[in-house]
């Protein structure tokens, strides 16, 4: 599976990739899917949300969708949600994942690649409760000799 | 019944032939199934690029293990209908089994029965930008309408679910960042449907 296109998200005001895909519960509640247009887009939309703060509070909203009804029409926001030019999360309750800093490693698969830091943000039912970074660092891939079975190690002496 | 019998005159190779028939047509049906199931001209094409040409050495044995089986069904019938009836019943199951809808809630996930408009009333969303529906689970209206559409036999009863953050669950036994919860129609203790109100 190719590596996958992010959703955006806006906080502050910058405007940041997300490796979490917070409308895949609501198209699955309400049967809706899209054609994937290209490998890296096996779910056929790419979203933009936004955390907006209100009296101390943030929520999660969607303020943006370019979805693929086919490989030609490409449907907006507004017609995925008729009346509606923002869009309340009000089913996410999970963690995004907005990847930050270099790529570390990359992985050709889904969001699997490593980036120096991860922005964890946590939500429920779209009202955000906490956040924090994790420094991600890659996985030591050289062998401990230690680990290997006595008798498959090499006579040194 | 054996006067009967006696009195049919049979050799005992007409006996024999007798016994014999119902094997015939087992082993007829298999021939004919097996036939049915064999790779296409395409798929025998490429088969044939990886491994060669069949030789007549392949033919031979294919021949020898086809004769083999046959002879063994036209004597061991019986015993072969035995198997053919017991495999075909674990296979039924198993199909059965594979198909049924795995679903994010399991019965140990159930936390009480409620009636819709029980459901319904705490259901409505604030948002103070005004970016929900005035509706019972707002952007998630839909979904509920169909599950209520759903719950038309008597026996149907609406359940509320909660998996906390973390718990193994649904159809490939994943773990979610956050609490999932909803609702699921249950009939005689068995999960039909759910509607997801919150997760990830």
């Amino acid at each position: 599976m190719t590596a996958q296109v992010a959703e955006r998200l806006i906080y502050g005001d910058k405007e940041i990739p997300l490796f979490t895909n917070p409308l895949a519960l609501y198209l699955k509640q309400t049967g809706i899917s899209f054609e994937s247009p290209y490998t890296a887009n096996w779910r056929g939309y790419v979203g933009t949300w936004q955390i907006i703060e209100n009296a101390g509070i943030e929520r999660l909203y969607l303020v943006g969708l370019l979805a693929n009804k086919s490989y030609e029409e490409i449907l907006s926001l507004s017609d995925v949600f008729p009346g509606y030019d923002k869009v309340f999360a009000h089913w996410f309750s999970g963690e995004l994942r907005c990847p930050q800093g270099a790529q570390l490693e990359y992985v050709h698969m889904g969001y699997a690649s490593t980036y120096e830091y991860d922005l964890l943000i946590n939500f429920k039912q779209g009202v955000l409760v906490d956040k924090h970074a994790r420094h991600n660092t890659l996985p030591d891939r050289d062998l401990d000799p230690t680990s290997i079975p006595a008798f498959l190690r090499k006579q040194s002496d | 019944m054996i006067n009967l019998l006696d009195s049919l005159h049979l050799s005992w190779k007409e006996w024999l032939l007798i016994y014999m028939t119902p094997g015939i047509a087992v082993f007829g049906y298999n021939l004919a199934k097996t036939y049915k199931v064999r790779p296409s001209e395409f798929a025998r094409a490429i088969l044939e690029n990886v491994r060669g040409k069949t030789t007549i050495k392949e033919v031979l044995e294919n021949i020898l293990v086809y004769s083999f089986a046959g002879v063994c069904i036209l004597i061991g019938w019986p015993a072969f209908l035995v198997w053919w009836f017991i495999t075909s019943k674990q296979e039924a199951t198993q199909e059965i089994e594979q198909n049924k809808p795995r679903f994010y809630c399991m019965p140990q996930h159930l936390i009480q029965k409620l009636t819709p408009m029980e459901a319904e009333a705490s259901s409505y969303v604030i948002d103070p930008l005004g970016k929900v529906p005035n509706l019972p689970f707002g952007h998630l209206n839909t979904a509920w309408a169909i599950l209520l559409s759903d719950l038309f036999d008597p026996k149907d009863e609406l359940w509320s679910f909660h998996i906390p953050k973390g718990c193994i669950t649904g159809k490939y036994g994943n773990t979610y960042s956050g609490d999932t919860s909803g609702f699921a129609k249950i009939r005689n203790g068995e999960i039909l449907a759910e509607f997801i109100t919150e997760g990830s």
